[in-house]
């Protein structure tokens, strides 16, 4: 343990005590582990009122969920390794093995589950999830225990019953999803998991002998190995050892008992079982009653102790004999009065050590009664333990245990620096242990020979011990708890160096073989990860009380209700009843490609944006780290078009498992009502809620600033950016600045149609933070143009060549706008259907075959592009022609281009008068001008000024003079 | 030619009246579209109909998303090509598989209420049932997501027709637009949005995105220029009686005399002169209206003077009307008014300049002569009915100082004048002669 990690622990012990607090003293790193040397490991802490080892499950709060609290949204993971990393915050960190429920699971994927298994039972069932998720969490979002227990895939889940006396949510786990692209395959190490309980529980067994005496045996004679390791050093913990054994032992019973309930096909192991167990209770015994000593020990020498005696002797009742023998040594001194026992120990470089340790009497309870005391990890039992004479003589202790505490812990590091020699020693001779276990394996089915198993299961039986030993002051008075166990010093315990790792791989293997028959147990150890570090997760399974798992399906309701929201029904429209009709000549096939709305197999032209836009996105989503990107660009150059189909190739390759999956979202600005919507819909797309926009802002300002570790990453397209322009700018701010923030994961492409737009309407902080990736998307030039429809039409003999190169000319020098390309060649062929146009003239059979010539294109442009206007003047009535006549003359009068409507008035009753006819009425005159201003040939002010109201004209007077020089009328 | 004696000495029935001006009136109505006119306009847009029935028939059958703009001056009969096109694809059992949306920017003047609109049309209130629909956001995800959850081939095609386009133009961020159009280039529920304006210049007012996703197309109606094919048809059309008219006899004297009528000097002269100022159908409507509000159980028949008359009283100018009502004194004013625009060439002036010129005028006048407060009173009845109008209202000073405007050019004075035969003869002399010296 770090200097500065010692001192943050006795802050938080005397401020957020209530929080969270290592327990135990700090264990040995594995030699992977070693090489961080900030990080200092521990057995398990607590956290608010709950203690957790490794090994245990939990309920992580996912705080992508709406309600972080909600049991239903969290995620569920076993914890296999703690630590603190040493640094200033978020330092309490934890290594875990991650179960996902199966609503998390691809439906798709749902359907690989082999014919003959039972269906995947949504409210019971997890699946291991070994994807790619970060497997290191902050210990602190921790929402509560659980319990998971696996089983091999040929199990009905319902069909498992609940560990004895589980009281917190339980799930069964029959399938791990893994591989590339993932897949639910069925757990194949599960049956090695069932001995793991058993194994523990020898081997602490014996460690339990050898604690109080055999320290400086163990250390002098078995952990040579640990000599290398001269800068990890070993921890004594009095207290964890004190916990350690006797609870666990209770749980082990139940498993057993409940294995033997599920599977009949325990054969002839099973009948060794109770003898066993009664054979290792008994040294037990004699220990407790006689001498109320307890003398804790790292995990990892207690194993290593245990593991080196089972090599040697391999009989149960020899662990009294050690004892007796380690005892006498005179290393340590062993001073015990009626509650504590404090130990003396004097080291070769002549300090003291004392260390005060608290009796624990729970052994007792088995002894006498035959009863394991079930372990609850609920915080709050809701009956008296069955072990009430256990109990009560434990609680005295309680009170001085948390004052003495503090003592020890300053005792830790001297503790540590004494032995790195003797753990050496120890070292050496761990490699041949493991194989000599196996033997043990085969007397004894309870043995568990991997030492990996060991190390977790020592964990585990000092959480459920200490847990045990509270149940009593938690009912009386809660603070007392957890005050309490927060300075407990941690053992350290040892990790397997390389070599060691894989030995013990090969052991696994070795007794997969050997232990076929006890397959069905239905206890289990995970295995996970076996390359790196070999831990075997210990899950306690206990016999459950029927009243137990009613509260528990009654706690799980609330689950289902929770998943009804994600299938509410989609609004759509109502259904045709008719079956469309297939486009079949050539030319509806040609219209039918044609439309916007096609998908082409390609995009092309796009080829150079593509490529960047999708390595900038690419590298994002495998970095895990977030980035905006701005693309602008013309209406009609195939922005939105690209950036999808980015996202269609990297959701494919996410499928194919070359990418981490990641969730995109693509929200339209302009399909928002206003710019706060943003966060709804982003948020309703990232979790398939609705919240109210203040209420989603302040969710993804929640998520998007802590990071989560199973989050996917987001992709996030917003579509026309220039529209979540606000006064604050408070939504262009967020956007853009999430994606900077650690942990966020988050990618932003916006895309607007300025160029500028960043420089133009955005405020400095805000265009600083989208950064400098920009991208622009050119108009198509008529190259472009012509071979996007020719691609379009690729088979298909409708079009002359020459026609295309028409339209790609007009419409490059127009707007470069694809769709209008597109558009003119879809009215194109709806001419050619229609319309007699004579053939193209020209001489080519090729050309003249074209269904849709020269012609008919010319036609479509002039229709989408010629003004209507000059039409609409010569389609005007005669006094509305003199109208805009005497507008001119007006304007050609004053030299201004506005005129009054009285000046106007005047001349057009000239004009009138000029041709003869008789002018109408000022008010016929008002209703005209009216009339060609709804038309937009002319703009008034409002009619309201009357003679006043000033008259412009909406195009130009050579506009109108060419318009009636030839009209019939005018003539 | 009819002759208002031959024919009426049968006793006119007074059913067979009311029957016959309930149908015509039915004809006559200014908004919506009769049958006979509906088929008229068919035919006359021929080419137009034939595009458009195209345009909806493929989304309804192809299931292939349109868009479309019908644009033309107001009258020429825009929702009634539209409607018989509508008519003549339910004639061929092809409507039947789509839903029309008839949306209008005068009725839904926001984004909100068109949605609402558009739900309901659609009939996805059902679908909405459950849900409260509060805010325009969740209004709006919904039927985008109905949009988006339909396809080519599943989902009902949607016929969205927008009256009076040009003003959705003006709803904020155009939304709505955006989204129909966009709904209309991507591969959602079919869906064929029509656009009616009399805008030339619609396109203009679209966003530069919105105006990309609209397709371009536009169809323009112009009104056919030739008086006797068309405007005289559209006549004698109006005001025929149909074969299922319940008193055949009637139908058939009445269809006669309208064909008689068509040939009649006055009633052409009428028609023509209606037809140079304008082509709009509702104006020839209106004055039909007015004939045959002239028919009464003496005269069962049109007669060529109803037409004149009608005539006279569409074209009659409001000013005029105006001027008439008014009393002697208020006449001195504006007599004195024409003067001094006159005299200032419509530069504003102000009540003592007026009063001044009244003074004068009532020295020599043997008319009676009032007290100022009287006068001012005058002329602020004057500026009520807004022949006098304040130049710049913003502007603070004491009312008889404030400069005004008359609203009449000298010309329109002097003419109404000209025909007010019960005008005392001082104020003529006054009015004529120009200024008093």
């Amino acid at each position: 343990m770090t200097i500065s990690a010692r001192i943050r622990q006795k802050v938080r012990g005397a401020g957020s005590a209530s929080r969270f607090a290592w327990r135990g003293k700090p264990i040995q790193p594995s030699r992977k582990e070693r090489r961080f040397e900030d990080k200092t490991f521990y057995r398990g802490f607590v956290l608010g009122s709950t203690g957790i080892e490794e090994g245990d499950c939990v309920f992580i709060r996912n705080s992508d969920a709406v309600d972080a609290e909600d049991v239903n949204s969290c995620d569920i993971a076993r914890v296999v390794r703690c630590y603190d990393n040493g640094e200033r915050k978020n330092n309490n960190r934890m290594q875990v093995q991650w179960y996902s429920r199966i609503e998390d699971v691809k439906p798709s994927h749902l359907k690989d589950i082999q014919e003959g298994l039972c269906p995947p039972d949504a409210s019971l069932e997890l699946v291991r999830d070994e994807r790619p998720f970060p497997t290191d969490v902050d210990a602190e979002t921790i929402h509560s225990l659980c319990c998971v227990k696996e089983v091999v895939c040929g199990v009905s889940p319902r069909s498992v019953s609940l560990p004895w006396e589980c009281q917190v949510p339980f799930f069964v786990c029959r399938f791990r999803y893994a591989g590339k692209r993932p897949r639910l395959l069925p757990i194949e190490n599960v049956q090695e998991s069932q001995q793991t309980p058993a194994k523990r529980f020898v081997i602490k067994t014996a460690f339990i002998l050898n604690y109080t005496a055999c320290l400086s045996w163990i250390f002098h004679c078995t952990f040579p190995l640990f000599r290398r390791n001269t800068r990890r050093s070993l921890a004594v913990d009095l207290n964890n050892i004190e916990t350690a054994s006797p609870k666990r032992r209770m749980q082990k019973t139940s498993e057993e008992e409940m294995g033997k309930e599920n599977l009949e096909e325990k054969g002839s192991k099973l009948t060794n079982k109770p003898e066993t167990r009664k054979e290792s209770k008994s040294p037990l015994k004699a220990i407790n009653r006689a001498a109320h000593n307890e003398i804790a020990l790292s995990p990892s020498l207690k194993r290593k102790a245990s593991e080196t005696e089972l090599c040697n002797e391999r009989k149960k009742s020899r662990l009294a004999s050690e004892y007796a023998e380690n005892s006498h040594k005179e290393m340590s001194r062993v001073i015990s009065d009626e509650d504590a026992t404090v130990v003396e120990r004097h080291t070769s470089s002549g300090r003291k050590l004392k260390i005060l340790c608290y009796r624990k009497l729970s052994d007792g309870v088995i002894d006498t009664k035959g009863n394991p005391t079930p372990w609850s990890p609920e915080p709050k039992p809701t009956k008296p333990l069955p072990s009430p004479d256990a109990n009560s003589k434990s609680s005295p202790s309680k009170s001085r245990c948390s004052v003495a505490k503090n003592s020890s812990i300053k005792e830790i590091g001297k503790i540590r620096a004494l032995k790195d020699n003797e753990i050496d020693s120890i070292l050496v001779s761990d490699d041949n242990e493991s194989e000599s276990d196996m033997d043990d394996d085969h007397e004894d089915k309870n043995c568990k020979s991997s030492s990996k198993n060991t190390k977790v299961s020592i964990l585990k039986d000092s959480t459920s011990d200490t847990l045990n030993n509270s149940h009593k002051p938690i009912s009386k008075g809660h603070k007392n708890y957890s005050e309490e166990l927060e300075p407990l010093p941690e053992m350290i315990t040892p990790k397997k160096s390389k070599k060691h790792t894989v030995k013990s791989k090969s052991t696994v293997k070795k007794r997969f073989k050997c232990e076929e028959c006890a397959l069905s147990f239905s206890s289990r150890a995970e295995l996970r990860d076996h390359d790196e570090e070999e831990h075997d997760d210990f899950e306690p399974i206990s016999k459950t009380p029927s009243r137990a798992a009613k509260k528990k399906t009654s706690a799980r309701t609330p689950s289902q209700a929770a998943a009804s929201p994600h299938s509410r029904t989609v609004p759509k429209m109502p259904s045709r009843t008719n079956p469309v009709m297939q486009p079949g000549t050539p030319l509806e096939l040609a219209r039918a490609r044609l439309h916007v709305s096609a998908v082409p197999d390609s995009l092309p032209c796009r080829e150079n944006e593509f490529q960047d836009v999708y390595s900038f996105v690419e590298g994002k989503l495998f970095d895990g780290t977030g980035g905006c990107m701005y693309i602008s660009g013309v209406p009609g150059t195939g922005k939105t078009a690209t950036v999808r189909e980015v996202v269609r190739l990297l959701l494919q390759c996410s499928q194919d498992g070359d990418l981490p999956s990641f969730s995109f979202l693509e929200i339209n600005a302009l399909k928002l009502t206003e710019p706060h919507q943003l966060w709804v819909q982003v948020w309703k797309g990232l979790t398939g809620s609705k919240v109210t926009a203040e209420h989603a802002s302040s969710l993804l300002e929640k998520r998007f600033s802590t990071p989560a570790p199973r989050r996917d990453p987001t992709l996030l397209l917003v579509d026309e950016l220039d529209m979540l322009w606000t006064r604050k700018q408070d939504v262009m701010y967020n956007l853009f600045d999430w994606p900077s923030r650690p942990g966020s994961k988050l990618v932003v492409v916006a895309i607007a149609n300025t160029m500028d737009l960043p420089e133009r309407i955005m405020k400095n902080r805000v265009s600083s933070r989208l950064g400098l990736t920009r991208m622009t998307f050119q108009p198509y030039t008529h190259t472009q143009l012509q071979e996007i429809v020719t691609s379009r039409l690729l088979g298909i003999p409708a079009f002359d060549p020459g026609a295309i190169q028409l339209v790609s000319r007009k419409v490059a020098a127009l707007s470069g706008d694809a769709r209008r390309a597109l558009d003119i060649c879809r009215r194109a062929t709806e001419i050619a259907e229609t319309s007699k146009l004579p053939p193209s003239p020209s001489k080519s059979p090729l050309k003249r075959a074209a269904l849709v010539g020269m012609l008919h294109v010319d036609q479509a442009i002039r229709e989408m592009f010629t003004s209507p206007k000059i039409a609409a003047i010569r389609s005007c009535s005669v006094m509305e022609q003199l109208i805009l006549k005497a507008v001119v003359a007006e304007f050609i009068r004053t030299g201004v281009e506005e005129a009054q409507f009285g000046r106007v008035m005047d001349q057009f009753v000239s004009l009138c008068r000029f041709d003869g006819m008789k002018p109408p009425c000022t008010s016929v005159v008002m209703m005209l001008v009216n009339h060609l201003t709804s038309q937009r040939l002319i703009l008034t002010e409002h009619s309201r000024n009357d003679i006043l109201m000033r008259l412009r004209l909406n195009i130009s007077t050579d506009d109108v003079s060419y318009a009636l020089q030839s009209t019939p009328e005018a003539r | 030619m009819v002759s208002q004696g031959k024919k009426s000495t049968q006793p006119a029935d007074p059913e067979v009246l009311q029957a016959t001006q309930h149908h015509l009136r039915q004809n006559l109505q200014l908004w919506g579209t009769a049958g006979i006119s509906g088929e008229e306009v068919l035919r006359v847009y021929s080419s137009e109909a034939q595009h458009l029935e195209e345009l909806i028939g493929r989304t309804l059958s192809l299931g292939e998303s349109n868009s479309a703009l019908l644009l033309a001056p107001r009258g020429t009969g825009k929702s009634a090509l539209v409607d018989g096109v509508l008519g003549q694809l339910k004639d061929r059992g092809v409507l039947g598989q789509g839903l029309v949306v008839r949306l209008s920017g005068l009725l839904h003047t926001d984004d909100l209420q068109a949605l609402k609109e558009i739900t309901r049309q659609l009939r996805l209130e059902e679908a909405a049932a459950k849900k409260v629909f509060r805010s325009f956001a969740e209004n709006l995800s919904f039927l985008l997501e109905s949009l988006r959850g339909g396809s080519k081939e599943t989902a009902k095609p949607a016929i969205f027709l927008l009256d009076e386009f040009d003003l959705f133009c003006h709803h904020r961020n155009q939304t709505l637009l955006y989204n129909l159009f966009d709904a209309a280039q991507s591969a959602q529920a079919p869906i064929c949005v029509l656009g009616l304006s009399c805008r030339l210049d619609v396109l203009e007012l679209l966003e530069k995105r919105v105006k990309s996703r609209f397709s371009h197309r536009q169809i323009h109606l112009q009104a056919s220029g030739d008086f006797t094919t068309h405007y005289l048809h559209t006549f004698k059309t109006l005001l025929h009686l149909p074969h299922s008219f319940p008193f055949k006899d009637f139908a058939h004297v009445w269809n006669e005399d309208v064909e008689s009528l068509a040939g009649d000097d006055v009633v052409l002269d009428v028609l023509r002169r209606q037809h140079t100022t304008t082509r709009d159908v509702r104006v020839l409507k209106s004055l039909l209206v007015m004939c045959l509000a002239q028919l009464d159980e003496g005269n069962t028949r049109l007669t060529p003077q109803m037409f004149s008359r009608a005539e006279a009283l569409v074209t009659q100018d409001a000013r005029t009307n105006t001027v008439r009502g008014l009393s002697a004194l208020q006449l001195c004013l504006v007599i004195a008014m024409k003067h001094l625009a006159e005299v200032y060439d419509g530069e504003p002036f102000n009540f003592e300049m007026v009063y001044r010129e009244y003074c004068k005028f009532s020295l020599k006048s043997s008319m009676q002569s009032f007290e100022k407060p009287v006068v001012f009173k005058a002329f602020d009845q004057l500026m009520g009915l807004e022949l006098v109008r304040p130049v710049d209202q913003t502007c603070r000073v004491q009312r008889e100082y404030e400069l005004v405007q008359m609203m009449m050019t000298p010309g329109q004075v002097g003419e109404v004048l000209s025909q007010m035969p019960s005008l005392p003869t001082d104020l003529q002399r006054w009015a004529s002669m120009g200024l008093v010296a």
